[in-house]
């Protein structure tokens, strides 16, 4: 996807946000309440309504078609990165935090770990980065500092 | 005041004390550096060791803690864009840049020494200016709170790159983060949707760590397999670091004034202070701004020495007036309380001896970072080196750990993924993150003091701009960010200027040379 289009769908977007913070912002008791709210929904349209009006005019917008901003991604491991952090989440309370902990500080770096050449290595890498960083964390947060966390089957 | 300064000193020649102020700088600065423990944290951590010492080793310790936590923060918003408290969230800015230039060592000694500058700066303050800043600081109202922020946003036209529409949506979308949650002034629920979590409001800490650190390593994810900078120091790196402070002496000694200065406000707090050295560091270095963002040494050194200086402002309201000014301040009230002392003007004839004894503490402290800090540079430009494989997992795991250690509540977590991603993903179309969080910081500020400024006016029958022309600070304010907002537009339409100007240099050069495929590039680059 090119600049030009993100930006346009960017407009857009923000567009409708602002029109739905606006709508929000008006049904309030005390107007006090809704003022900023409203402040910021109009800035946010209007910054759009610039943004759009700027890559829908050719050749007088900031951005050129063949600038692509996503196409360095790595989508897949990214989209799984980001995944496996919701599900750290969601497993910090059922798991316990230093076990969801070392099981996501191995998958990660095992999907991060660019030579697989040697499966078995990098899989026991990737174990012993995960159990030691956990226990690292467990030491640090729960042993030094005595911050509460969850209990989990381990500790 | 001398006689009170000997009393000082005679109270920290003390082992009980030197143990205090040692332990306070080494847990301060590692309790900082861990993302999501701030230096209210660190302080907050550290107070039950003091119950069992007496009260100036007690106090002392709390204020090397809270000192040596401002340091610390910044060693990871240096190595890996994630600044472990809010006060080092402008040190990313250009501190991440110097990393990725292979300049990580440079960058964490210009770190260390310009705070020892600031530290140093805002504790002789402390020491020789309280009575008067403390009057000073009462003066503060809402109108001039107001300002301050107004002050502080204006700043956006200096953080943003080319597009300016971006960076204002950016900061008006971090302002709008603050709004969730019950409005502080009239108490009704705003955007909360009936979500119970959302009643307390959007914690700035993994809004934060989102902005900075979720969204900086999932970049990572883009290099591959590889250490995320490399780690070339120069020969002399710390010869070469006190010749480059050499040509800013003006900048650390202003930003140190400034964040103490700052720091005595109640309630103002060191992330606005380095934020405002930051666009005052890019005002003043004219030659240079252009390298603001993408590694400027400057930009490390003003909001660094802010930064620390802020610590022996925020101690002043507190031992002038026996008012808090910041939550490190209320805590070490606590512990004064708890010892039987109260804190305030009646302490310096009742108990000269703890009064005098934690100003020189706080003075003390900055040598012991001195030392702490240049032993340990080498060890933690180390960071950088880590694969991507290592790297991007410890960054994630640790500031999902210091979000959920703040309320241990899996809400937070949620908001620091999503926000993250969201960051991610806006910063590739050119949306400062910076600008989010700088409307984020200063976004409650602006609000609250809004509508206390209104109702105060309201009170006083009159506009709400009479109100604000009656107080001659916030005039002051009000002057300071004209003058900030016009410079940032100066600076940008310069900046694109110069940009006009060696892309046409280029082209012209190469129509001289016959190179037409320069001449493409510079055609493309220019539309």
């Amino acid at each position: 996807m090119s600049l030009r289009r993100a930006n346009i769908i960017l407009s857009v977007v923000l567009l409708a946000f602002a029109a739905w913070v606006m709508y929000l912002a008006t049904g309030f008791r005390d107007p006090r309440t809704g003022q900023i709210p409203m402040a910021l929904g109009i800035l946010i349209a209007l910054g759009a309504v610039g943004m759009l009006v700027l890559n829908l005019v050719p050749n007088k917008g900031a951005a050129i078609d063949d600038e692509k901003p996503y196409s360095d991604v790595p989508w897949a491991k990214w989209s799984i990165t980001a995944g496996m952090l919701v599900l750290y989440s969601a497993g910090l309370r059922p798991l316990g935090f230093y076990e969801s902990g070392a099981i996501f500080l191995a998958l990660i770096s095992y999907l991060l770990t660019g030579d697989k050449s040697n499966k078995v290595k990098a899989i026991r890498n990737s174990v012993i980065f995960g159990v030691v960083g956990a226990a690292v964390l467990w030491l640090m947060f729960d042993v030094v500092l005595g911050i509460p966390t969850e209990k989990g089957i381990l500790i | 005041m001398l006689e009170g300064l000997a009393i000082g000193f005679e109270g920290i020649l003390t082992l009980e004390a030197w143990i205090a102020l040692v332990a306070g700088t080494v847990a301060g600065t590692i309790i900082g550096a861990l993302p999501g423990l701030s230096a209210v944290s660190a302080v907050a951590l550290l107070l039950p060791f003091t119950f069992g010492m007496g009260p100036a080793a007690g106090i002392i310790m709390l204020a090397s803690v809270y000192t040596s936590a401002q340091y610390g923060g910044s060693i990871p918003a240096i190595l890996i864009n994630t600044p472990g408290t809010t006060g080092a969230a402008a040190t990313t800015f250009d501190g991440y840049p110097m990393t990725l230039k292979g300049e990580a060592q440079e960058a964490l000694y210009l770190q260390l020494f310009a705070g020892v500058i600031g530290g140093l700066i805002g504790a002789l303050i402390l020491i020789f200016f309280t009575p008067i800043l403390a009057i000073w600081s009462l003066r503060m109202g809402p109108a001039e709170f107001f300002w301050l922020a107004v002050t502080g946003l204006a700043m956006v036209a200096s953080l943003t790159g080319r597009d300016v529409i971006k960076g204002l949506i950016g900061t008006v979308i971090g302002v709008l983060l603050t709004v969730p949650g019950q409005d502080r002034i009239t108490g009704e629920s705003r955007f909360t949707f009936d979500y119970h979590h959302l009643f307390g409001g959007i914690q700035m800490v993994p809004a934060l760590l989102g902005f900075f650190a979720v969204a900086s390593v999932l970049a990572l994810t883009e290099k591959g397999d590889k250490p995320i900078a490399d780690l070339t120091p120069r020969q002399g790196v710390v010869r070469y670091v006190f010749k480059r402070m050499n040509r800013m002496k003006f900048l650390l000694v202003y930003t140190g004034v400034l964040g103490a200065l700052i720091g005595a406000i109640p309630g103002a707090g060191a992330s606005i202070s380095a934020f405002v050295a930051y666009g005052e560091s890019k005002r003043i270095s004219k030659k240079n701004r252009h390298e603001f963002g993408k590694g400027a040494w400057e930009g490390v050194a003003g909001p660094e020495s802010a930064n620390n200086g802020v610590v022996g402002g925020s101690i002043i309201p507190l031992l002038g007036l026996g008012i808090p000014g910041s939550g490190s301040a209320a805590i070490m009230f606590s512990a004064l309380v708890a010892h039987g002392i109260i804190p305030g003007p009646r302490m310096f004839e009742d108990r000269a001896d703890v009064a005098y004894t934690v100003m020189v503490g706080v003075l003390m402290t900055i040598p012991v970072m001195l030392i702490f800090g240049w032993a340990t540079v080498r060890w933690s430009s180390l960071a950088v080196k880590a694969p991507v494989r290592f790297m991007v997992p410890a960054v994630l795991a640790l500031s999902v750990m210091g979000t959920y250690a703040l309320r241990q509540n899996v809400f937070d977590v949620v908001v620091l993924i999503i926000i993250g991603v969201l960051s991610f993903m806006v910063a590739k179309l050119g949306v400062p993150p910076v600008t989010m969080a700088l409307g984020l910081v200063l976004g409650v500020l602006l609000e609250s003091n809004l509508q206390r400024a209104s109702i105060i006016a309201e009170a006083n029958s009159l506009g709400l701009w009479q109100y604000f022309f009656s107080r001659p600070i916030a005039i002051g304010f009000m002057v300071a960010s004209a003058i900030v907002l016009v410079n940032g537009v100066r600076g940008l339409i310069s900046d694109h200027r110069n940009e006009l100007q060696v892309a046409a240099d280029a082209a012209a050069e190469a129509v001289a040379s016959g190179d037409s495929s320069v001449l493409d590039k510079h055609q493309k680059d220019d539309k």
